[in-house]
């Protein structure tokens, strides 16, 4: 039996993409401070210098991501590489560089350098979340996630809206690591080990039958616990708040990160517990069941408080709630009994939602500026008379969240009604009726956007200027939308291959 | 000549996307000329489209094929394949969807009758728009190309991606450049639809679902699905579900009684080429949808249930229809509600579900395609005369404009179905293919011809007969209409082609009949002698089955 360091040791190599941004990272740390002046300020384009050397730090990443093929076989070490990593790396790593290129504009030159590497820790701990194979590992990843998040809202500094907004989310966030960390304690207690092959294993086994009631309760604490990384309902009610007073390269990430860990944590553990015989009680039907309630809610509820949102951050906070919802049905899906893996539509919805939503987010950014701010419905007004290209890729944008062809988007719905309509039970069946409804529901309200934009005349007044790079970036999110209907397959096969 | 297929697609789209892009900074008058070349070239290569077709046909013969669904020419190209793909042995049984592009007769029928429409649309908004111009011809060249895209595509999810993109132009017309009521007219059009068309992807969806499950290797394939159900019935019960679930979407776009009420709005707010396009070509995607799905596929469900349900709607539509279009004093909408009217028989000849009535379905979807298409045209251009369509405002301007009243007159008699015209093959054929099926239908809708006479010919005789009436001219644009002038040369080059077309069609239907004619049989074949099921005695024998079961 290896001791811990040296499993770390034996690990490190899987672990090359994140060793560079955690390298970038340190060099961020410790040198910014010393190129700003006691009060804070930093000379002018210092931004841009920083968002460059997150970038490079990203590139150097994903070209080791894009070169390693190292599987690590399943064992006990503390981490695993396996199909979902590499797509939970490459998709972490390609939206990463999307969000720092948003970010860059966002923030002021003396505040940039720690921005810019807080947004790198937080890859870092979304890809470490896929690489967990333990519950300690796991759990670190988590909050490697969240604390560099708390200080990532934080750091704008702009206004009340803005410290309500990262108080906020940091102490429900932590309430909500509280409860998983309980769920996992439980686990331990049940299984009497950290590791999750180990875990998985012991359940396997049959050795736990006693802790049944153990283990169901710990299910149910990490499903609200994660659920709150999802946004799903009930625990969604931070989303709208702290979205309203964030700059949209924190609404981008916050619309992606949580959604990406909290199913990569989930995927990671339920099928620890499911159907690998703990009792007929824990696995299969109950946990299902609580997942398909929430999805329900989730999708539903999002939708419907969506409807009436002025804001438009606010309504973007609401239909990344929805959009919860509708992945969640991939989990919900049992794969021997369909056709399409759920948990692949998932991971394939996850990426395409992302890209898009990312997108909208970046157009946001494009055309808003300190002098006439995009934060509500009616500032949208007349936008494709001001702005036509930005105009018409956020309507593909929008149109893509709606599920309309020819973008992504429908690709991604469809994707879901294919694997929960074929899986033939009654529960994929209503599944996919909701989703059905829902889908038409949210097209009120992104319609709204669109006619908001196209319909209405401009204001008079000042016309704001394009900040070109996010705008750009934007662009392309809704270029390769349009791109990813016409050749997903890549994509798609990438997000099936792994089997949890 | 599926190359020739490609570039029909791609010339409306192309030259909707160049205008799209120079939309802010070219001569904004110039947009309508690019317009125009862009659908005069669509026309062009439809034409020879539907000729290389026609020599085709006459290679291979026309006999009937043996899948209900046949393309002649076929183009397949693996666009996503869904489901395991680790091993190429998986991914062979794995469901596929394909670009999957083909022509059959009903295709290139409906393809030409787009591009014609296309042509009519431009000249007939050459005037009437003069705000962001380039935008506006833009939409009206990408719906084009998504209405060919319904029309040619053989796959199933591929149908059903063109039949929702075919929304988002026709939104940005009718919300954009339309009446004073657009913004609600166009969202309550969009979401209707919407809701509708998502109904129907989980009726595809269980379609594709249950062949895959039966060991279908590209379920998507609409011509390998339909013999496959050939071979493979479904369950009657099942067949009736899912024919249900289809159907609301395909009901709501036909529209069917009492899914209709988007469009009399739609109609009344869109621009005139917005609303020659939703009736020519948009409402046709309902009935063409019922061609391609549940008639090939549900035979049982058809029969049983869909043919009495379609029939007493469609009887309901027709004559709910025509009294609606009958009290109508604005002549625009009267003619909306004639649409009902009109594709309740285009709906009672499919669903007699034999040779006769389906053809006589098709033929109808043509022509009201043509002579509808030319009804709006018409009251566009008195529209944008006296920028009034009430019937009590005009009158007698037959003595104004004897031309347009001449052509009016020429349409209306084509729409009512005089013998000659085009509405007579349509109709008559609808209506003897239901006779065969049950009389009383057919009878119940042949009431509808006569209102159909009444309330167009009341409304010749407000507009365009009597003393004269006109509305005071507008001063604050005289200067650009000067007086009032009969049908410019533009405005005949517009209402020309498709009256042609309605004499042609009258005079001759055997050509149009031929090339449509061995599609038709091969789906009405599978009805040739097919008993309704009793789904009563189906039911109880399930529940007897189960309960000896359970025992």
């Amino acid at each position: 039996m290896a001791t811990a360091i040296e499993q770390l040791t034996n690990g490190v190599h899987f672990l090359a993409p994140e060793l560079i941004l955690v390298v970038a990272v340190c060099v961020m740390f410790l040198t910014g401070p010393f190129f700003v002046t006691e009060a804070g300020v930093g000379a002018p384009g210092l931004r841009k210098r920083w968002g460059a050397l997150a970038l490079v730090a990203i590139g150097c990443a994903g070209f080791v991501w894009w070169t390693s093929d190292a599987v690590r076989p399943l064992d006990t070490g503390p981490f695993r590489a396996d199909a979902l990593t590499w797509y939970v790396r490459g998709l972490t790593l390609a939206l990463g560089a999307l969000i720092s290129i948003v970010l860059v504009d966002q923030i002021d030159d003396g505040h940039s350098a720690e921005s810019q590497a807080c947004l790198l820790a937080i890859l870092v701990g979304v890809n470490l979340t896929a690489l967990a194979n333990d519950l300690i590992v796991l759990f670190l990843a988590l909050e490697l996630v969240s604390i560099p998040t708390y200080v990532l809202l934080y750091l704008p500094r702009r206004g009340e809206a803005n410290q309500e907004a990262a108080i906020k989310y940091m102490l429900l966030s932590i309430f909500s690591s509280a409860i998983v960390l309980y769920g996992m304690c439980m686990l331990y207690g049940a299984a009497g080990t950290t590791n999750l092959a180990g875990i998985a294993e012991v359940f396997s086994a049959g050795k736990s039958d006693g802790a049944a009631t153990l283990v169901r309760l710990s299910v149910a604490l990490l499903i609200a616990g994660l659920s709150f990384r999802l946004g799903a309902v009930p625990f969604h009610f931070y989303a709208p708040d702290v979205f309203q007073g964030i700059p949209s390269a924190a609404a981008a990430m916050l619309s992606y990160v949580p959604k990406m860990v909290g199913f990569a944590a989930l995927l990671r553990l339920l099928p620890l517990v499911d159907g690998l015989g703990v009792t007929e009680a824990v696995s299969g039907p109950s946990a299902q069941m609580l997942i398909a309630a929430l999805a329900i809610a989730t999708m539903t509820i999002g939708n419907l408080l969506a409807l009436r949102q002025d804001n438009l951050y606010r309504l973007m906070a609401y239909s990344s709630v929805a959009h919860a919802g509708y992945m969640m049905i991939g989990l919900v899906v049992q794969s021997e009994n369909s056709d399409v893996s759920g948990v692949g539509a998932l991971l394939f919805y996850l990426a395409t939602y992302a890209l898009i939503t990312i997108g909208v987010f970046a157009l946001f950014a494009g055309v808003s500026s300190d002098k006439s701010p995009v934060r509500t419905v009616s500032d949208l007004a007349g936008m494709s008379r001001i702005h036509p290209a930005v105009a018409l890729a956020l309507a593909v944008c929008l149109f893509s969240l709606t599920g309309l062809p020819p973008t992504v988007g429908m690709l991604g719905k469809l994707n879901l009604f294919l694997a929960s309509w074929g899986e033939g039970t009654t529960l994929g069946r209503s599944l996919a009726i909701v989703l059905a409804v829902n889908a038409a529901i949210s097209a009120w309200y992104y319609l709204r956007l669109i006619g908001v934009m196209f319909f209405d005349t401009a204001p008079a007044g000042e016309k704001s200027k394009l900040t070109l790079a996010p705008a750009v970036a934007g662009t392309l999110c809704s270029v390769a939308s349009i791109l990813l209907f016409i050749s997903p397959q890549q994509l798609w096969e990438a997000a099936v291959k792994f089997v949890p | 000549m599926i190359q020739l297929l490609f570039i029909l697609l791609l010339v409306p789209l192309g030259a909707g996307g160049l205008l799209l892009l120079f939309s802010g900074v070219s001569q904004q008058r110039s947009a309508r000329w690019i317009a125009l070349g862009g659908s005069l070239v669509a026309l062009a290569l439809s034409l020879q489209l539907a000729a290389d077709y026609r020599a085709l046909q006459a290679e291979q013969g026309v006999s009937a094929s043996d899948s209900p669904i046949a393309p002649r020419v076929e183009y397949r190209r693996t666009w996503e394949i869904i489901g395991d793909t680790s091993t190429p042995g998986a991914a062979a049984d794995a469901i596929k969807l394909e670009f999957h592009f083909g022509l059959d007769g009903i295709s290139v029928v409906m393809i030409v009758l787009t591009a014609l429409l296309g042509v009519v649309c431009v000249l007939s908004s050459w005037d009437a728009i003069t705000e962001r111009e380039s935008e506006f011809y833009a939409a009206l060249l990408i719906l084009q190309s998504g209405v060919i895209g319904v029309f040619c595509a053989f796959d199933a999810v591929l149908f059903y991606v063109f039949f929702e993109f075919t929304l988002i132009p026709l939104f940005f017309l009718i919300a954009i450049w339309g009446g004073p009521q657009r913004r609600y007219a166009a969202v309550k059009f969009f979401l209707y639809t919407l809701a509708g068309s998502l109904v129907t992807l989980l009726g595809i969806i269980t379609l594709i679902g249950y062949a895959a499950k039966g060991g279908l290797t590209s379920p998507c394939s609409l011509p390998e699905l339909a013999a496959w159900y050939q071979a493979h019935p479904m369950d009657p019960w099942l067949q009736v579900g899912v024919f249900a679930a289809l159907s609301v979407g395909f009901l709501i776009k036909v529209p069917v009684f009492p899914f209709h009420t988007w469009l009399p709005l739609a109609h009344v707010e869109a621009p005139t080429a917005g609303s020659i396009l939703l009736a020519g070509v948009l409402l046709k995607l309902g009935t063409y949808g019922f061609l391609r799905f549940c008639l090939p596929m549900l035979p049982d469900a058809c029969l049983t249930v869909g043919l009495p349900a379609a029939a007493i709607l469609s009887v309901i539509g027709i004559v709910y229809g025509s009294l609606c279009a009958l009290i109508q004093r604005d002549v625009k909408k009267l003619v909306a509600y004639s649409s009902v009217a009109h594709l309740g028989f285009c709906m009672l000849g499919l669903f007699a579900l034999n040779v006769e009535g389906m053809t006589g379905g098709v033929l109808q979807m043509v022509n009201h395609g043509l002579s509808t298409g030319a009804l709006f045209l018409i009251v566009g251009m008195f529209y944008e005369r006296y920028h009034t369509r009430m019937m009590d405002d005009l009158g007698g301007l037959a003595s104004r404009l004897p031309l347009m009243a001449a052509g009016m007159v020429f349409i209306c008699m084509a729409s009512v179905g005089l013998p000659g015209l085009n509405g007579f093959p349509g109709e008559m054929l609808s209506l003897a293919g239901m006779f065969k099926r049950n009389p009383l239908y057919a009878a119940a809708g042949a009431t509808g011809l006569v209102l159909g006479a009444w309330y167009l010919l009341t409304m010749l005789q407000f507009v365009f007969f009597g003393p004269l009436k006109e509305p005071a001219v507008h001063h604050h644009d005289h200067d650009r209409h000067g007086p009032i002038r009969d049908i410019s040369f533009r405005e005949l080059a517009a209402l020309l082609p498709l009256a042609a077309a309605c004499l042609w069609i009258g005079v001759r239907p055997q050509p149009l009949i031929d090339v449509i004619r061995p599609d038709i049989e091969a789906v009405a074949k599978l009805y040739d002698g097919r008993p309704p099921v009793d789904l009563k005695a189906l039911a109880v024998a399930k529940v007897q089955q189960r309960s000896g079961q359970e025992q």
